[in-house]
């Protein structure tokens, strides 16, 4: 599964929280850095998708708000549970009931 | 002549190769139906061969996907205020235009987007919407219309119907709900005469038509989106998508393009157009959303009565207008 | 250096000025008095004569978010607008400033609403002092002239990258006929070079402008634009010198007229400072001692160098063409009374309102305030604050 990094100074700018001399000036920010946060755990509910169901539809891709459903080489779906909030959409729409919300314990 | 591109699951799959313009992390709630919507229309936009450039409204959107120092958003981005999005994205485009001028460059082609709520769109921001499209810039203005101020805490809207339990226009002993029905917003832009077209992210081939059609056209263009909601119009999140649906199979969100007189109904509407059957009551998308739970009651069966009523009757008109 | 002179309005020269800037973007929207430049500049886009886009918004709202929309990309902006419109961009002010957007905003000074008055008055610029926008006043065609092009160049500084606003007074300036000494293309080219952009909104770069920024972010971004107005001051400082060598016409942050020896000071701003200087020429004709200081830069307030100016001095007149209710004094004079309080060797204070509404304030007024200021002086009264000019 790809993984989804920021870039590494991005790092360093919320750890040593940058103060005024260091911040870009008006508030930009020059990259998307929402990937360090992570919405996992915003539910204990994830959607699990048994692959060798899947049939490509392309539903929970399209439908998931989060961006939270990875396509693999072979156009199978995998859900990241590093961002997956749990509200089910996917489960709801698969063509082929191949996903199922469950609770997951940490 | 309208036509809109044919959209097929082999694209939609080819797509899903391409990097996310709206990055995970962003922070709409669980199921938004904006968050889906942005990310349809996004896809779409990336596919096409031309740069994408956003400008966002003030809204639930922009607040969710760009919290500091966190931001979603992979391509150019710009949020000014709430009622002012067009009107930026003017400035942006001219901008450009002057600097490309000026170098003696062929002007190079963007991709404008510009997105904004039904608070930002239906009401503070129309003046400015409307200007940018009498002056001819080239956009796409998306309004992702989720029937209220969600953003602020579900107070009502321009684009909030009749009948809408709101914390503004909430279900009262003796009004239940908002009592007029949400202005017509993309007949008024129609009315612009620009290719104007209404979608819901329950069919998101038709949606992503619809984006590419108007990014591709040389000037301004309005996309109406039907955008559910799940903590303002109440209902659980794993519904969002069957909402919106059914907004569309009940005709109470039709699927349309429309320029200058000419109306093409798309995907489902055009469906049920043509197989009348398939049209669903309007209670059947009522009866999911909790700001609706009070019209249940029997002293509001009569409420229940006229929605269905102006409902049948807008069709009606939408089909004659679309020639069936 | 052999002088050009051309008979301009105020109003002309700023769109003449602009025109040898050239800005990629102008958005604008007419309001009296201010219509006059966005006119003439339509008129050169029209003819070719410039590259400008002109975007010929529907308000005043539009134009300060298009400059805003512009100036992100990198472009060189300008607008015009005058108070109702002043008042309407007043929310996007923060935004151009927050956003860091180095637009050049010139203000036909008018009075506010209601009664409704087109005439002039400074009241719609003092009140947008707390916008993070650099400000100044001009007395004359000259000036407006001058300024047009010096604000570019103070707002575009890569310390400063804050938005300019300069005023004139309605009709008394913008609709003037005066001389006006004027520079070549290539004279305001070199002045002027473009501008380099760090961050900008374009296809190339994938900047998010305009995020939330929370409790834990919010009050460093604020503190840049503190530092930057700062640097403001001494950027203004530097373009002035700059001008002044390339002009061979003096031009300060603030003028002194008369002030050496002098035991009393008239203070004004924009138009009023000509009377000002005028009635110090009747009053030292009379013997008396006495001399005006002009502040031609209100933001950032050159506190030190009026504290210079005015040390040792009795007693001050502050000429206000502004009005501010229940306030303890008027606009300026708060501002002279922040900051003088704890120096030494300071006058008091003394604050007229006057000229609103297009008002005139004549001479022998002038003269009359001031001998009720030295009076106040003579008997140990502290500052005061008064109207003048309208009657009782």
């Amino acid at each position: 599964m790809e993984s989804k990094k920021v870039p590494k100074e991005f790092n360093k700018w919320i750890k040593e929280k940058w103060g005024t001399s260091d911040l870009p000036i008006g508030g930009v920010v020059p990259y998307h850095t929402a990937y360090a946060y992570k919405t996992g755990d915003w539910s204990a509910f994830k959607a699990i998708i048994d692959k060798s169901k899947c049939i490509s539809c392309m539903n929970c891709y399209y439908f998931c708000p989060d961006a939270a459903i990875l396509m693999d080489d072979e156009l199978k779906a995998d859900c990241d549970l590093e961002f997956c909030k749990g509200c089910g959409i996917c489960a709801k729409h698969c063509s082929a009931d191949a996903i199922e919300m469950r609770r997951l314990t940490r | 002549m309208l036509e809109l591109p044919r959209i097929s699951v082999k694209d939609l799959q080819e797509w899903s190769k391409l990097s996310d313009v709206l990055t995970s992390g962003h922070r709409l709630c669980a199921g938004c139906g904006a968050g889906t919507m942005a990310r349809q229309v996004t896809i779409a936009a990336k596919a096409l061969e031309d740069p994408l450039m956003i400008v966002n409204a003030t809204g639930c959107l922009e607040v969710a996907s760009t919290i500091y120092p966190y931001t979603a958003w992979n391509v150019p981005w710009m949020h000014n205020a709430f009622e002012n999005a067009a009107a930026t994205a003017a400035g942006a485009i001219e901008a450009m235009n002057a600097m490309n001028r000026k170098k003696d460059e062929s002007a190079r082609k963007v991709n404008m987007l510009v997105f904004g709520g039904d608070g930002g769109t239906y009401d503070i921001g129309i003046q400015s919407l409307s200007g940018a499209v009498e002056r001819g810039h080239r956009f796409l203005y998306v309004c992702y219309n989720n029937g209220a101020y969600m953003n602020t805490g579900i107070q009502r809207s321009g684009g909030t119907p009749m009948a809408a339990a709101t914390t503004t226009s909430p279900a009262g002993k003796v009004i239940p709900g908002k009592i007029k029905w949400a202005k017509p917003l993309a007949e008024i832009m129609a009315a612009h005469e620009i290719p104007t077209y209404t979608a819901s992210p329950a069919y998101p081939r038709d949606l992503m038509a619809k984006v590419q059609s108007g990014l591709k056209h040389d000037g301004p263009t309005f996309l109406l989106v039907d955008s559910p909601c799940s903590l303002g119009q109440r209902f659980p999140p794993s519904i969002s998508i069957e909402t919106t649906e059914l907004a569309v199979k009940s005709c109470f969100f039709p699927l349309y393009a429309t320029s200058k007189d000419e109306w093409l109904l798309t995907g489902e509407s055009a469906r049920i157009a043509k197989n009348p059957v398939r049209k669903v009551p309007v209670e059947d998308y009522l009866k999911l959303q909790g700001r609706f739970r009070h019209l249940f009651k029997p002293e509001w069966k009569k409420k229940l009565v006229e929605i269905q009523d102006t409902i049948d009757d807008r069709w009606e008109r939408l089909l004659r207008k679309a020639e069936y | 250096m052999i002088k050009q002179v051309k008979g301009m309005t105020g109003n002309e020269a700023v769109a003449w000025a602009a025109k040898l800037v050239n800005p990629d973007v102008i958005a604008a929207y007419p309001i009296t008095p201010q219509t006059i430049i966005v006119e003439r500049y339509s008129e050169f886009v029209n003819n070719g004569e410039v590259d400008t886009s002109f975007i010929p918004v529907e308000s005043e709202h539009s134009a300060m978010s298009s400059c805003v929309g512009a100036s992100l990309t990198g472009a060189r902006v300008f607008t015009a607008s005058a108070s109702a419109g002043l008042a309407l961009m007043y929310e996007i002010l923060y935004v151009a400033s927050g956003l860091r957007c180095p637009i050049v905003l010139a203000v036909a000074n008018r009075a506010f609403s209601a009664p409704i008055n087109i005439h002039g008055e400074c009241t719609d610029q003092l009140v947008c002092r707390d916008a993070s926008w650099v400000s100044l006043f001009g007395e004359s065609a000259q000036e407006a002239y001058d300024e047009t092009i010096m604000s570019f160049k103070i707002a575009e500084h890569p310390d400063v990258l804050l938005p300019t606003m300069f005023g004139i007074e309605g009709f008394i300036v913008t609709h003037a006929l005066e001389r006006v000494e004027i520079l070549s293309k290539s004279e305001v080219d070199s002045f002027l070079p473009e501008r380099d952009v760090d961050l900008k909104f374009c296809p190339d770069e994938t900047n998010t402008f305009g995020s939330l920024v929370l409790q834990d972010y919010y009050m460093e971004i604020k503190r840049q634009q503190e530092e930057a107005m700062t640097n403001a001051y001494r950027v203004t400082k530097e373009v002035m010198e700059e001008f002044t060598e390339l002009t061979g016409r003096t031009m300060e942050i603030l003028e002194k007229y008369k002030l050496d020896d002098a035991d009393y000071a008239i203070v004004s701003y924009g138009a009023t400072a000509g009377n000002a200087k005028a009635v110090v020429d009747r009053l030292r004709a009379k013997g008396e001692k006495v001399g005006a200081l002009k502040i031609r830069l209100f933001r950032p307030f050159p506190s030190l160098d009026i504290y210079k100016a005015l040390k040792g001095i009795k007693a001050v007149t502050i000429l206000d063409r502004s009005v501010t209710f229940g306030s303890p004094g008027t606009i300026v004079q708060n501002d002279l009374a922040s900051a003088l309080y704890g120096r030494e060797n300071i006058p008091t204070l003394h604050g007229y309102i006057n000229g609103l509404g297009g008002r005139v304030l004549t001479l022998p007024e002038i003269e009359e305030v001031y001998e009720m200021s030295k009076h106040y002086n003579e008997i140990n009264m502290s500052s005061t604050t008064d109207w003048v000019g309208y009657r009782k």
